[in-house]
């Protein structure tokens, strides 16, 4: 009855005016909150630099940049995904079976380039199958990407026979761990990837159309929106930032291995979250979740350097990305969200 | 004497019922009573306080004032299981069964009957299931599966349920609203067989000959007051909507009819959707701001929706601006030159987390960019041009969630305006907005129309209706009923073709 409906209304509206006082909070909220995030990383590396030995040295450093290079390129691939509202849980799954396919094409004495060239193709066409899953099809992308992640996790040890596909010196693996100036290979690919997302966020009808999927799939449909052609590329571009990653990680290792999947997906995701995205989707940055890549890379790093073992180091990531998750809900609470109610008809999402 | 009598019948009385929310009051001192086994209607335009009288009835809600009596004694309901206890039950326009459980199962939720052996006692279940229904005349197995049924035969089943409870009082809120024909006869014997029993039932319907059809009496609320109780017998359609809409003198702005030509920009031809509209047949002229208006679940919003491609299947034809065009989603329509503006700003309309200007300029993306890459400085230009065209008081930068409901709307609107089309579909243009925003909105609508577009507009106000369009079209049971001349028109006549689907005599 419109009494009631009168009622919820003017509610509403006095939460609108409440939120726009908050939304001023809230806006400064997210400036502090990468500059915390920034306060954070200094507070860890000081940490580091009194308590591990050898944290500080070049090489340690150098070491730290080009192994957060693979979860950094992840992490941005994932971003785009996490801002569309979606998940990619199959990334790092990806990224294993990929690597195996291009290692063993260099066993079998394919030429490296054109292994290169498979890798990625491979890499994107998984994520091109999630995107029609997604958008065509309709399936939750969780539920999505978690059996392409196990498929592919398992594929991966079924291709390379459960051993490590080595690979020897080659035009692949000399890229991967050259150096451009002073900087290691895969961190300039690490940067170029990452500035290239940022600019598609900012610039493009894509990315743009990426934040209103993610806010409200619903709205965005009647706005004109396509979201099976948005979703299929932003899904198909998570794919090839798995293939991209599984490149310099197969360099990094001189060899293609299944153990490659490891904890990668939810570390992606933990750096993602950590970065300032938001789980529901609409809300993200590139440069936030690399803040994220390198608190979390930095920690790992530190850690181990304090010869503290990798159970420690999980209830460490554990605890981090707990962190992070109450960072979101907190700053979520002071942007009046709860009172958005936003059904979104992408269950999918 | 006769006092005494009418007293002792007098199943239910509600007396003098006060309700405010957020300092508006709603219900001003409402009287209500209904007699053993008699049919009750309760009829009254949108927002006369029906749902929030039988909310307080059920318990949902406590009224501020006012005392309910059954059977002479007065009750104090503070929750819906206080008012079940004493006999209430209420029918919902959205049934409350468990769509994967048995017929029996559900009739007895809650109450399950345990063997000795601590498990479900299935054959008493099943028994007593069908005894229930046996005595209700119907004929439906009780081991059915919920899910399987047809909506009438639920329903059926939330009223036997009701009866198993030892209800006194039913409440129906619209319970024809989905049902067929012959669905709504067998409903209506139901009825009758309940009444046989000494069950009273409250039944609130827009539909008046339905009213006509089943209730013994009829009271008409009209703005939280019951305006009159009366025989149905004793009473016309006529006098009934009368009652609802009240002899108000009607203070049309005096508006110069807008500028409209001869030239047809959106033509619908024979469109059908099964199971939403049959046949629907109408045009709009360039510059003509046409209303549909029905009462709830009368078709007019899923026609609406039809023509911004979000039904899947459709029959018909459909010519804008003289060319034939076929639409299949909002992609297709947005590129035929159709606008629309959804009833629910917050599920449909905006996102909330991105500022005024993405907001504003999403359908114009595309010629905004050259091979997909934004022209950032072209787009804030265009956002800036029509949020100040349009009076939004917001900064093309602010976060949208952050406006007000009239603003948002403005800015939907402006979305619109922005990118140019042909004909704009609004829904509930005003819904949720204050009565400056309203009459700004109003305004805008007349000024899209004078720049040639044509206008259609799906309201539920009937007000709004009346004072805003050049034509209105009623439909009733997914039908056009009448299409009049708004000016020659009033919200009685309207209401009245939209209610009985005839004109008064």
């Amino acid at each position: 009855m419109s009494g009631i409906e009168q009622d919820t209304d003017s509610q509403v509206l006095l939460d609108e005016r409440n939120l726009s006082r908050k939304t001023g909070r809230f806006m400064r909220v997210i400036r502090m909150k990468e500059s915390l995030l920034v306060l954070v990383l200094v507070i860890i590396v000081a940490f580091f630099s009194v308590e591990a030995t050898g944290f500080t040295s070049g090489d340690n450093i150098k070491t730290i940049l080009i192994y957060l290079s693979v979860l950094g390129v992840l992490a941005v691939g994932q971003t785009l995904t996490i801002i569309a509202g979606g998940f990619d849980l199959s990334d790092g799954a990806n990224l294993a079976f990929s690597s195996v396919i291009g290692a063993e094409m260099l066993t079998h004495g394919y030429n490296a380039i054109l292994a290169v060239v498979v890798v990625l193709l491979v890499a994107s066409a998984v994520g091109l199958l999630n995107g029609f899953l997604v958008a065509v099809m309709n399936v939750n992308s969780f539920i999505a990407t978690l059996a392409t992640y196990l498929i592919l996790s398992g594929a991966a040890y079924v291709a390379s026979g459960s051993n490590t596909v080595e690979i020897s010196l080659n035009q692949w693996t000399q890229f991967g761990r050259g150096n451009i100036g002073f900087a290691p290979d895969p961190v300039i690919i690490l940067v170029v990837f990452a500035v290239a997302a940022a600019l598609i966020l900012r610039y493009t009808v894509f990315g743009r159309s990426l934040f209103a999927i993610g806010g409200n799939a619903h709205a965005a449909r009647l706005a004109g929106i396509s979201l099976r052609k948005n979703l299929l590329l932003v899904f198909t571009l998570s794919g090839l930032s798995a293939g991209i990653a599984a490149l310099i990680q197969t360099s990094l290792a001189s060899a293609g291995s299944a153990t490659f999947t490891g904890q990668l997906n939810l570390q992606a995701i933990t750096c993602v979250i950590l970065g300032g995205a938001a789980l529901s989707g609409g809300e993200g940055g590139i440069f936030g979740t690399i803040i994220g890549v390198v608190i979390i890379q930095t920690i790992l790093d530190g850690l181990s350097l304090m010869n503290i073992s990798t159970f420690y180091q999980n209830i460490v990531t554990g605890f981090v990305l707990l962190i992070a998750v109450m960072l979101a809900s907190a700053r979520l609470a002071l942007a009046g969200r709860h009172f958005m109610k936003r059904r979104r008809t992408v269950s999918s999402m | 004497m006769a006092m005494q009598e009418l007293a002792l019948s007098d199943s239910l009385r509600m007396g003098g019922i006060r309700k405010s929310f957020a300092g508006v009051e709603v219900l001003h001192g409402v009287d209500f009573e209904v007699r053993k086994g008699e049919v009750h209607a309760l009829v009254g335009e949108n927002g006369a306080g029906k749902s929030t009288l039988m909310k307080i009835l059920a318990g949902d809600l406590v009224a501020d004032e006012g005392i309910i009596s059954l059977v002479g004694n007065q009750v104090n309901f503070r929750s819906p299981s206080d008012a079940q206890a004493a006999g209430i039950a209420m029918i919902y326009q959205e049934l409350s069964y468990v769509p994967e459980l048995s017929v029996a199962e559900n009739l007895f939720l809650g109450r399950i009957p345990r063997n000795r052996f601590g498990l479900v006692d299935w054959r008493w279940l099943t028994k007593e299931s069908e005894r229930f229904l046996k005595e209700a005349h119907v004929s439906i197995d009780p081991t059915a599966i919920v899910s399987k049924l047809s909506l009438a035969s639920r329903q059926i089943i939330e009223i036997v349920r009701a009866i198993s409870r030892d209800a006194r009082v039913i409440v129906m809120d619209e319970p024809t609203s989905s049902l067929t024909i012959d669905e709504v006869q067998n409903l209506f014997r139901v009825i009758q067989e309940l009444k046989g029993t000494g069950v009273s039932v409250i039944y609130i319907s827009h539909h008046l000959d339905e009213v006509f059809a089943t209730a013994d009496r009829v009271t008409v609320l009209r703005d939280g007051l019951s305006v009159s109780t009366s025989n149905v017998a004793e009473v016309t359609h006529e006098s009934l909507v009368t009652d609802m809409i009240g002899m108000q003198v009607t203070h049309r702005a005096s508006r110069a009819p807008t500028s409209r030509s001869s030239e047809v920009m959106l033509s619908v031809q024979e469109l059908s959707v099964s199971g939403g509209f049959d046949d629907v047949s109408f045009d709009i002229a360039k510059g003509e701001i046409v209303s549909l208006y029905g009462l709830v679940g009368s078709g007019q919003e899923r026609l609406a929706r039809t023509l911004y491609g979000l039904e899947k299947r459709y029959s018909g034809v459909v010519t804008i601006d003289g060319r034939r065009v076929t639409i299949h989603s909002p992609g297709e329509a947005i590129r035929r030159g159709i606008g629309f503006v959804p009833a629910d700003r917050k599920v449909e309309g905006i996102v909330p987390l991105r500022d005024v200007k993405e907001n504003v300029t999403y359908p114009s993306l595309p010629s905004l960019s050259h091979f997909g890459i934004l022209d950032l400085g072209a787009e804030a230009n265009l956002a800036r041009k029509f949020t100040d065209r349009l009076r939004i008081k917001a900064a093309p930068h602010q976060l949208i969630g952050s406006l007000s409901g009239g603003n948002q709307q403005k800015a939907v609107v402006a979305r619109w305006l922005a990118h140019g089309v042909k004909v704009l579909i609004l829904m509930e243009p005003t819904r949720g907005v204050d009565v400056r925003a309203k009459s700004e909105i109003h305004d805008l609508i007349r000024e899209v129309a004078a720049d040639g577009v044509g206008v259609l507009v799906v309201s539920s106000d009937l007000v709004e209706v009346v004072e805003l369009s050049d034509r209105i079209i009623v439909m009733k049971r997914g039908r056009i009923v009448q299409t009049c001349d708004a000016v020659n028109t009033s919200e009685n006549e309207v209401l009245m073709f939209a209610a009985s689907g005839r004109k008064s005599d």
